[in-house]
């Protein structure tokens, strides 16, 4: 590189300083410009240059023709599986409570004190008594 | 064709360099201001169907347009401000472009301090460095500076630059080279070796 392109390129390295240190008032002026020039951009090429990207990226939701149907058959899939999984959830919790709910009944409505089931004794007896023939 | 994602990433990485090209020339923050935000305008509204690697040309072309079209304009409100004001029987001074340069580089070295790691003197020396050679970079013939900023900052090739320009080749050549030798030199009357 020659000493012209060396001293060029320190210059730059300068000015590149520099400009990440605008004041704030000026990036923040930058930067509502940049919004108020892309408001700007013609309809047609925002709304194409948009379903481009969306069918790049696959299925989003897009404006254009027929996109209410569209959009319905990008929510409507993932809800129904939400739904589903919720539903096995309350039938498992609901299935689970009789289960709890059957036993319990069965150990209050027992002629067997309940403080029988925590005797140790008890527990040895009735494996006593179950493994003879 | 650009998409407005990619006209977006553009324009922000362009924006804070084409202010610093207005402001070079225009030695004004809200007009530097108002020709970047024209020219992002234009480029959205009339070149937005062009290719993204089409887009860094014809931004500086259009910047460069504004920057001309402002000192036409500044040149016609001249004429009109000089005649009324023999009419009026008095002269008034020319204005900003009489301006004390070195007035510029102390309001910029003291709007520019910021914070950091580094010691206050030396942000403070750094910062001073920065608006010298931003001040000479400013003081630089318009055709050199534009030449200079768009070849080396730019990172534009010669033909790029001559056709963002509207000059030929060898032009731009003799502008850079007339750039860099002016602007080496001044830096270096003034203590400074970037």
């Amino acid at each position: 590189m020659n000493p012209e392109k060396i001293f060029a390129h320190r210059v730059t390295a300068a000015l590149d300083q520099s400009a990440e240190r605008l004041p704030w008032r000026v990036a923040q002026r930058l930067e509502r410009a940049r919004q108020v020039a892309l408001a700007r951009m013609p309809a047609e090429l925002a709304a194409q240059t948009a379903g481009v990207l969306a069918t790049a990226g696959g299925p989003v939701l897009r404006t254009g023709p027929g996109w209410p149907w569209r959009a319905l058959a990008a929510v409507v899939p993932p809800l129904a599986v939400a739904a589903g999984l919720y539903g096995i959830v309350v039938w498992t919790d609901t299935r689970d409570a009789e289960e709890t709910a059957e036993v319990d009944a069965a150990v209050l409505t027992d002629e067997l004190p309940i403080s029988a089931y925590a005797d140790q004794g008890f527990g040895v007896y009735l494996n006593n008594t179950t493994s003879r023939p | 064709m650009a998409s407005r994602q990619e006209l977006s990433a553009f324009l922000a990485s362009v924006e804070r360099r084409a202010f610093k090209h207005a402001f070079f020339a225009v030695r004004d923050d809200d007009v530097a201001l108002d020709v970047v935000q024209d020219a992002m305008i234009r480029l959205t509204e009339k070149y937005a169907d062009k290719p993204p690697a089409e887009l860094p040309l014809i931004f500086q072309r259009i910047l460069q347009n504004l920057i001309h079209d402002h000192f036409r304009r500044q040149k016609v409100r001249n004429v009109w401000t000089t005649l009324l004001s023999a009419l009026r029987g008095r002269r008034d001074d020319e204005g900003d472009s009489d301006a004390d340069p070195l007035e510029s580089i102390e309001v910029e070295a003291a709007d520019a301090v910021g914070g950091g790691t580094e010691s206050a003197g030396d942000t403070v020396e750094r910062e001073q460095i920065l608006s010298i050679i931003e001040g000479e970079i400013g003081r630089l013939p318009r055709r050199q500076r534009e030449a200079f900023l768009m070849r080396y900052w730019e990172e534009m090739d010669v033909a790029e630059t001559a056709a963002a320009m509207g000059c030929s080749e060898g032009s731009v050549k003799t502008h850079c080279s007339r750039a860099t030798h002016a602007l080496a030199a001044a830096l270096k009357a003034r203590g400074i070796t970037p």
